[in-house]
């Protein structure tokens, strides 16, 4: 059985280079996939202005009108901006999620920081909670981020009590997900129509809610958590040989995982806190990028970020063009058009492998 | 005589529970094979995870080649020891180069050169003859090529201490001679040494060049293959009435005859 990838007098760095360059072709692919989504994103939206000056409005901002200055540089920058950084966001920690966790149906929601973001919201909106030195706009997220990243204390806690085993700290995830889920349906309860409905609204999942602002946190955080993931690519691709053989090469196990839960938390915190529940895209995007380029962290991380942005990018535009005139939050069709992709993509998995 | 591995009053297991108490060994010298035997649940395993120091060792001392070993961290000690758990590396996408590369990567200082390491992966996976499988995906794989990408990972390290906890478990017969061939050739070659934790008795009387028999109560026997393997230790540490003969070609083998009968669970120490 002789691979006919592999031959005898060439080394095996090389046959193993040109296999990689496939996977940066496919990478490339992706960087240029996603361009264009964003480009066809901005261009798109009720006020129909010529792709020409939207592109030509984005490299040289004094060829617009005041009008369309509002609309391309106030708008459709910061709401297509906002789909990329969320989507490589959720991408980025569902694919850390699902190796830490050794569990390809593991997201960024399964520990339950959704459900805890979602609560801090209702809380902000229904209970109408002013914080000093905290403008008012941003309480929501604020209140959001706080309880997010308070339930993924209460997991560490948990972890380090218990040890931060894959079953431990999923069932952990899964206890503080109900918790906050029950605590949720009893903020609701109390809430008036009024409150009610904007929680609902809240989960659903909005780009409009997007600034300059909000990108510049988004971008930070998600720079240094990239960072942080770049420097474990070697011991995150290691531990897919699984966690005996991860010890034995000397990696703390349990020390990485928390690291990864921490990361993984804060990235999925931060974008939840600002456009609220996006399903499916931490669980597809890491889905797409192990199809198309393995799980050798150098590609299969910035494949998941790249894949999670590309989604996000296509539901915001779809977002638009659904129904016309309309812009629907994302959240909705972020789900809608990621349960048949996902299905898909299972079966092809099976055929394939 | 160059002083491999010494270990001395050893104490492990898993929590309060002692899987052995103050175990010693006789001292190994480098560039010897040697193979680790006994019934099951006698702490064959959990000694090879107290040298890597995955299981903690309450008390006692190991010495590598003249450093203490339970003073290092565990990412220390993976610099020194190469390790070879039983179970077998997961069925992923991971395709075999880079599995072999991530051991060589994971934990490396970082003052090698990138040619130095490709060049080390090239010779062990020619080595171990599965040069083949090396752009294979590890989900394609059978147990037993999956248990040698295994090993490529072990060898990859070039360490100076081999912990092999059942290596040949997955694999046929031509593998199984070809590994154990590999792992004497590399140890005789390098000076380092291999402790191999093994069930076939004739695997370990064919290749090793020192056997430590452990029972119940620790150790029971260490030395020379010939002498440890004999009817008498057999019984007394497997409950089994065995001979040892000599094959046509002057190797000893070990023939069990039947169980003999005692007041035992199986598995239970």
């Amino acid at each position: 059985m002789n691979d006919p990838r592999i031959e005898a007098e060439v080394s095996l760095a090389d046959s193993y280079r040109a296999f990689t360059a496939r996977r940066m072709a496919v990478l490339a692919f992706f960087v240029l996939a996603t361009l264009t989504s964003f480009v066809w994103d901005v261009a798109t939206g009720p006020a129909l202005l010529p792709l020409g000056d939207v592109v030509s409005g984005i490299f040289d901002p004094e060829s617009l009108t005041r009008a369309q200055s509002v609309i391309i540089w106030d708008v459709r920058l910061p709401y297509a901006l906002m789909a990329l950084l969320v989507g490589a966001t959720l991408g980025l920690a569902g694919a850390e999620m699902q190796t830490s966790l050794n569990n390809p149906l593991a997201s960024p929601y399964t520990l339950g920081v959704t459900a805890a973001a979602t609560l801090g919201a209702s809380l902000a909106i229904v209970f109408g909670i002013a914080l000093p030195g905290i403008p008012q706009n941003v309480i929501v997220p604020v209140c959001a981020f706080a309880t997010a990243m308070g339930a993924t204390g209460l997991i560490l806690v948990f972890s380090r009590s218990y040890g931060a085993t894959v079953d431990t700290i999923v069932l952990f995830g899964i206890a503080v997900l109900f918790a906050m889920e029950a605590l949720v349906s009893l903020v609701q309860f109390v809430a008036d129509s009024d409150t009610l409905q904007q929680i609902v609204f809240w989960t659903m999942g909005s780009l409009g809610r997007a600034d300059w602002d909000k990108i510049s946190i988004v971008t930070l955080v998600f720079a240094v958590c990239a960072v942080f993931s770049f420097f474990d690519v070697w011991k995150m691709t290691a531990l897919r040989a699984g966690e005996d053989q991860a010890r034995a090469l000397g990696i703390a196990v349990e020390r990485l995982r928390i690291l990864v839960l921490v990361r993984a938390s804060l990235l999925c915190a931060i974008a939840v806190s600002f456009v609220g529940t996006v399903g499916f895209v931490g669980l597809v995007g890491p889905h797409i990028s192990r199809l198309a380029l393995g799980e050798d962290h150098r590609f299969f991380l910035p494949g998941a970020a790249l894949a999670g942005a590309l989604m996000l990018s296509l539901a915001s535009l779809a977002s638009k063009v659904i129904v016309p005139g309309l812009i629907l939050p994302v959240g909705i069709v972020t789900a809608l058009a990621g349960i048949p992709l996902f299905v898909t993509l299972i079966v092809l998995q099976r055929r394939f492998g | 005589m160059t002083e491999g591995l010494a270990v001395s009053g050893l104490t492990a297991g898993y929590g309060a529970r002692h899987v052995f108490d103050r175990l010693t060994i006789p001292a190994i010298e480098g560039g010897k094979l040697v193979a680790l035997i006994g019934p099951n649940a006698v702490g064959k395993s959990t000694l090879l995870k107290a040298l890597i120091g995955i299981r903690p060792v309450h008390e006692g001392s190991i010495s590598l080649f003249g450093e203490e070993l339970t003073a290092l961290a565990v990412s220390d000690r993976a610099r020194r020891i190469g390790y070879l758990p039983q179970t077998l590396p997961q069925a992923t996408t991971l395709v075999a180069y880079e599995l072999v590369l991530s051991a060589a990567r994971a934990m490396a200082t970082g003052s090698e050169t990138r040619e130095a390491v490709e060049e080390r992966i090239d010779r062990v996976f020619d080595e171990l003859d599965i040069r083949e499988l090396a752009l294979r995906r590890m989900g394609e794989m059978s147990g037993g090529q999956r248990q040698m990408v295994g090993l490529a990972q072990v060898l990859v390290r070039e360490p100076r201490l081999l912990l092999l906890d059942e290596p040949t478990s997955a694999l046929d017969l031509r593998w199984q001679l070809r590994v154990l061939e590999t792992v004497r050739t590399t140890v005789s070659a390098t000076g380092a040494l291999c402790l191999l934790a093994v069930h076939d008795l004739n695997l370990a009387l064919r290749f090793a060049d020192r056997v430590i028999l452990l029972g119940s109560g620790g150790l029971l026997a260490a030395g020379e293959p010939t002498d440890v393997l004999t009817p008498d230790l057999i019984e007394e540490a497997y409950g089994v009435s065995a001979r040892v003969e000599s094959c046509s070609l002057g190797f000893p083998i070990v023939l069990a005859d039947r169980a003999v009968h005692r007041n035992t669970e199986p598995g239970s120490r």
